[in-house]
């Protein structure tokens, strides 16, 4: 299992990649539609930055907050904060994904280093203990389906601006 | 159980996708607002052929007739506005949440010899080579991307996030 979700983990960073390379610094906060807060590039690669740094996938590996994820605040990038359209209230596109890449690489080799064994023993993060009780699920929703699922956000917020599929 | 894990992910999606489908009209659901973007229509049919796929694997018997539904929901089929072509949208919700059963049911069934061998889709054998990566791909990161196409389609319509 650990093989297979540092896979999947890995390939996560590349599509991240792929999906804003083509962005202008304009672009990376564009909320198109009917001016509701729409999910953009810069608010989707820090918020996931920062579960990769802080409070996601480190804090389920035991890792220490790096100094480096401290411009990723929780009123800018946590869960449930609200992206707004001004690029010039973010980081830019190549700090927010060298934070993204630091964070995955931080959490691949912490993952890389436990057993199978240990992804079986009961998840440590009582939120989501609830609706994942072993560890190798919590890790497999916060690593994969929680990434994907932002990751699928931009997909859409790309052909919504006439982006072509990546 | 191989991909025990990967199954519980698997189900916890169906209830975030149904809270994206909340209150969302039939006629509504084969709305496309772009050019090349996907409708909720074509997620629910996309899934559900895929959870289908997935129960013949592990020899299962698919609920829908396989070949009559990919050309409309395969992976780079087109979706259209006109729901007369496709399936009715309470069929294609319902196929889609009797999938995510289906598949729970047949996983444990699929053998460490099948899923240790050669992925059968050759299409995505370089990056998934073997079923076991496939099957992993598919009930996470894969569904996972569609919920968020599904979730951004809610949002450029004015509609509130969720969390």
């Amino acid at each position: 299992m650990i093989d297979s979700l540092l896979h999947l983990y890995e390939d996560n960073l590349g599509y991240a990649r792929r999906l804003v390379d083509d962005l202008t610094p304009e672009q990376m906060t564009a909320q198109p539609g009917t001016g509701a807060a729409v999910n953009h590039a810069a608010w989707v690669l820090g918020h996931l930055a920062l579960v990769a740094h802080v409070n996601g996938a480190s804090y389920l590996l035991g890792l220490d907050v790096a100094p480096e994820s401290s411009v990723l605040g929780p009123d800018d990038f946590g869960g449930g904060s609200t992206p707004k359209p001004d690029a010039a209230l973010y980081p830019d596109k190549d700090k927010l994904l060298g934070l993204l890449a630091s964070g995955h690489a931080r959490v691949a080799e912490a993952l890389a280093r436990r057993t199978a064994g240990e992804l079986d023993q009961p998840t440590p993060h009582p939120g989501l203990a609830a609706r994942f009780p072993r560890f190798g699920g919590a890790l497999t929703h916060v690593l994969v389906r929680h990434e994907m699922l932002h990751l699928g956000q931009l997909s859409a917020w790309r052909r919504v601006q006439g982006l072509p599929s990546v | 159980m191989a991909l025990e894990q990967e199954v519980k992910v698997y189900q916890s999606q169906l209830a975030y996708g149904e809270m994206l489908l909340e209150g969302l009209a039939a006629d509504k659901a084969f709305e496309l607002i772009c050019d090349g973007g996907v409708n909720p229509a074509w997620i629910m049919g996309h899934l559900g052929l895929v959870a289908n796929n997935i129960t013949a694997m592990a020899g299962g018997q698919p609920k829908i007739d396989v070949e009559q539904w990919k050309p409309l929901f395969g992976g780079g089929t087109t979706p259209a506005t006109d729901a007369s072509a496709y399936p009715a949208w309470d069929e294609l919700v319902s196929v889609w949440k009797q999938g995510h059963a289906d598949v729970a049911d047949a996983i444990p069934s699929i053998s460490e010899e099948v899923l240790s061998g050669e992925n059968p889709i050759e299409l995505l054998r370089p990056i998934l080579m073997t079923t076991h990566d496939f099957l992993s791909f598919a009930l996470t990161a894969h569904e996972s991307m569609h919920m968020g196409q599904l979730s951004t389609w809610r949002r450029v319509q004015g509609q509130p996030p969720l969390f």
